[in-house]
C-alpha cells in the first residue's frame, strides 16, 4: 500500500514566504542603488528613499515627499514638461536613477531566489 | 569590547584587523563604513540584511552582511571583495569581539551592480555568517 499524503498547502505557503522575502530583499537593494545614483550630491531627495511592504508580495519604493512630489519625477523622467534636462551639476548622472537601479536588481533575481530558499532552510 | 555593538561593527573591525592595512575601520576617513558610504568617497560599505531568528534552543544567530564597494577605479573594487570572500567564504570558527562565529560562507559571487551618480563602480557580495554571542 502507499500512501500519499497532499502537501500542497504547506508547499504554497513556503513558496510565497520565500517570493515575498526575495521582493523585500530585492526592493532594500534597488533602495541602496538607487540612493547612489540619485542626480543630486545631496539633499531631500535623496534622504526622502524608502521601502514599503503594502501586501505580501507587494513592496513599494519611492522618492520624495509625497508619490507624485515633482522633484522625484522630474529627476526620474530627466525632463520637467517639454523642457529635457541636458547638463548635470554632477558629472555622469542622469534619468532614470530608480529604473535603472531596479533593472540591475532584477537581472540578479535568480541569485536573490536562492539566497532566500537558503535562508528558509536554516528555519 | 562593547556587548551592544552591532554584529556588523564587529565585523568590520576583524576585517580591518586581519586585512593588514588594506582596511581600516573607525573615525574619519576609514575605508569600511556601516550602513552608506559617504558622498564621493571610496570604500565598502557593510549593510546588515534582515534573516532568520535566532534559533531557539541552541542560541545560534543568523547574520547576513552585503558588502558594497563603490570605487572610481575600474577594478579595485571587485579586488576589496574578492579579498573579502577570501577571508570569510567557507571560513569557520574564529571570534570577533563579542561573537564566536560557527561558520561563514559567500551565498553568491561577486555581483556588478553597474555605477553610481558620480561614475564609479559598483560591486557586491553576501555573506552568511553563523555565529554564537560571547556575552549572552
Amino acid at each position: 500500500m502507499i500512501k500519499i499524503t497532499d502537501n500542497t498547502i504547506e508547499f504554497v505557503k513556503r513558496n510565497t514566504s520565500v517570493f515575498n522575502t526575495t521582493l523585500a530583499n530585492m526592493a532594500q537593494d534597488v533602495l541602496f542603488l538607487s540612493k547612489i545614483k540619485v542626480p543630486l550630491k545631496s539633499g531631500d531627495l535623496q534622504d526622502s528613499g524608502k521601502t514599503e511592504e503594502l501586501a505580501i508580495l507587494k513592496h513599494r519604493i519611492s522618492y520624495g515627499d509625497t508619490l507624485n512630489d515633482p522633484r522625484a519625477i522630474v529627476q526620474e523622467r530627466g525632463k520637467a514638461g517639454s523642457r529635457v534636462f541636458r547638463k548635470y551639476t554632477t558629472p555622469d548622472t542622469g534619468k532614470k536613477y530608480l529604473e535603472d537601479s531596479a533593472n540591475i536588481v532584477t537581472s540578479n533575481a535568480l541569485n536573490y531566489f536562492r539566497q532566500a530558499g537558503n535562508q528558509k532552510k536554516l528555519l | 569590547m562593547n556587548p551592544l555593538d552591532p554584529f556588523a561593527k564587529d565585523i568590520a573591525k576583524y576585517l580591518a584587523n586581519v586585512s593588514s592595512g588594506r582596511f581600516t575601520f573607525g573615525i574619519g576617513s576609514s575605508s569600511l563604513k556601516i550602513g552608506e558610504l559617504e558622498k564621493g568617497k571610496d570604500g565598502v560599505a557593510i549593510r546588515q540584511v534582515p534573516t532568520v531568528p535566532p534559533d531557539k534552543e541552541t542560541a545560534i544567530e543568523y547574520y547576513q552582511l552585503d558588502f558594497w564597494a563603490i570605487n572610481s577605479g575600474e577594478l579595485l573594487g571587485y579586488e576589496d571583495l574578492r579579498f573579502i570572500y577570501n577571508i570569510f567564504h567557507r571560513n569557520h570558527h574564529y571570534s570577533t569581539n563579542n561573537f564566536f562565529v560557527q561558520y561563514s560562507e559567500c551565498t553568491e559571487n561577486i555581483a556588478d551592480m553597474d555605477r553610481d551618480s558620480e561614475g564609479r563602480k559598483v560591486w557586491k557580495l553576501s555573506v552568511l555568517f553563523i555565529v554564537q554571542n560571547l556575552i549572552s
